[in-house]
């Protein structure tokens, strides 16, 4: 599903930001991505959406390798790919029904089925009451639960979050998680970066840590449930997974 | 196809409330050059087949030759004009006419001048008739040396220069204002561009390909061309009408003259198939405007990751 081998990100002349990056994310798999804040979390996201290109190494999407792709190839990957933001990027004269639809529309979905499949999603979401609301006119945590609509809405095949339980309360937080989950058992891929320590860890999906501009996959299930590894450099089943 | 829901508000751009206007104004110079063209391609038409219609024969005398003689010698003309194959009609121009046509020269007082004026017989000819022009000019010096035929070809040509100069100056001016109407619509697409452009990376990161979001420009580029052509168009045309107007109120207070001048008038007038071509300038407007902002999208975006 995704291939890093020796990823490395350097923006002009700027410091590294990624050095050496290499996972594999299988199919139908779930990983929290994890690290400091500026340890490169969204340009590691980024490489994901073809929204950066990697200055160096191999980045494998879909089993097809990036530096081969043509731009004309980019809208068919992006839509197997569905993004939450973390500032949202919620198109700001848009209500919150014609941003969650904008990947249907962009799809060439009937605009009858687009009415229906965003406001039951948007009721899921809690936002019966603000279907025609502007963005502006939402609180944080409602815009957040928009912007994650607009990722999940066509069904991606890899959905990547990056911080997206940052602005709403620990129950919704949860149950954004839930819809998360709900969508992985689907099929999808998915990958939430957080720096929520707590919220990581009740979940027992593998981690993938940012350190010092590179990566180490992290399995809790292979040590006791319930224990607080993250942060931690002993314990924990590290290694797997890495290509 | 109008495209009113958008996900770009184009709408709101500053340069794009203008567009319809500056459109307005190009189009409205526009469609007056090309209804110039078209009254021009009308007139010389129309000119042409008035002039080739007739010819006129000039018979100048000298002091010596006394009336009587002069009437015997014009008779003799006349009967050789009238004998002639092709000849419709032949009508002798009196002093005050011939005056009045050497007035533009010799001013309102020409016939009072002691100046030996020639006398003019203004001949219709048949339509599509071969005249054998050469042969005439020899009858006719043989009956009096000096008289001579003039068929206003050399007018004729001078004139429709003239025309074929107006019509390409008017299809020039044609050409520079369509190419400053695209121009200014690559303008605003770029502004647009590149105002939205946080919207557009949006769009294309949730999988957009370019020709969705050219399309967006495109039909607001449609939208508004049709309308700046339609307001431009409409304003040319009562322009155009409106001076015809002025023209004919004009020319009514001057009278007409012989010689088949009638066939000469000046007029703004177009003939249905011309409101036709001139009608279509608000679509041609329109669709030039679209597939230059489609262009111009799909051009730039390519720049874009």
């Amino acid at each position: 599903m995704v291939l890093f081998d020796q990823v490395s990100v350097q923006y002009d002349t700027g410091p590294q930001i990624l050095k050496d990056i290499s996972f594999t994310l299988a199919p139908g798999s779930f990983h929290f991505l994890v690290g400091r804040s500026g340890a490169g979390k969204s340009s590691l996201l980024k490489l994901m959406y073809l929204g950066l290109r990697p200055s160096s190494g191999v980045v494998n999407l879909f089993g097809r390798d990036v530096a081969t792709l043509s731009r004309a190839d980019f809208p068919a990957i992006r839509r197997r790919v569905g993004v939450v933001f973390q500032d949202f990027r919620l198109i700001e004269h848009l209500s919150a029904l014609d941003n969650v639809a904008l990947p249907l529309r962009v799809a060439g979905v009937r605009e009858a089925d687009i009415r229906r499949h965003c406001s039951e999603l948007l009721s899921w979401v809690g936002l019966a009451d603000h279907l025609n609301a502007l963005p502006a006119t939402l609180s944080g945590g409602q815009q957040q639960r928009v912007a994650i609509a607009r990722a999940v809405i066509a069904r991606p095949n890899l959905l990547l979050a990056d911080e997206p339980t940052g602005n709403v309360d620990d129950v919704i937080g949860l149950r954004l998680m839930y819809l998360f989950e709900e969508l992985n058992k689907l099929g999808t891929t998915v990958v939430v970066a957080t720096h929520n320590d707590a919220l990581v860890s009740r979940f027992t999906h593998r981690q993938l840590r940012l350190e010092q501009s590179s990566v180490r996959v992290f399995d809790p299930a292979g040590v006791a449930m319930g224990q607080n590894n993250v942060g931690g450099s002993v314990g924990g089943n590290f290694g797997a997974g890495v290509a | 196809m109008l495209g009113l829901r958008t996900d770009l508000p184009l709408d709101r751009d500053a340069a794009a409330r203008f567009l319809p206007w500056i459109l307005g104004f190009m189009v409205y110079l526009a469609a007056l050059a090309v209804g110039s063209a078209l009254v021009v391609d009308r007139l010389s038409d129309h000119w042409q087949s008035g002039l080739t219609g007739n010819l006129t024969v000039e018979v100048p005398f000298t002091d010596d030759i006394g009336v009587t003689e002069r009437s015997e010698i014009l008779d003799k003309v006349i009967d050789l004009l009238s004998a002639t194959p092709g000849v419709a009609g032949t009508t002798l121009l009196d002093d005050r006419e011939i005056a009045h046509l050497l007035e533009p020269w010799l001013g309102p007082e020409a016939s009072e001048l002691d100046i030996p004026l020639p006398a003019m017989i203004a001949v219709t000819l048949r339509e599509s008739a071969a005249l054998d022009q050469e042969q005439l000019q020899r009858d006719l010096t043989a009956i009096q040396p000096g008289a001579k035929v003039d068929t206003h070809a050399d007018w004729i040509a001078d004139a429709l220069d003239f025309l074929r100069g107006l019509k390409l100056l008017a299809a020039l001016l044609t050409g520079v204002v369509l190419t400053a109407t695209a121009l200014t619509i690559v303008f605003v697409t770029r502004t647009g561009l590149s105002i939205h452009r946080s919207v557009i990376e949006i769009v294309h990161l949730i999988g957009a390909p370019d020709a969705y979001i050219a399309g967006q420009f495109q039909a607001q580029s449609l939208r508004l061309g049709l309308l700046g052509g339609i307001v431009g168009t409409l304003l040319a045309a009562g322009t155009i009408v409106g001076a015809d107007w002025l023209l004919q109120s004009a020319g009514s207070l001057g009278g007409e003259s012989e010689i088949g001048m009638a066939d000469l008038a000046l007029d703004l007038q177009l003939l249905p198939w011309q409101w036709g071509i001139l009608a279509l300038l608000p679509v041609a407007t329109a669709i030039i405007a679209m597939m230059t902002a489609r262009w111009t999208v799909l051009r730039s975006l390519a720049r874009f990751i």
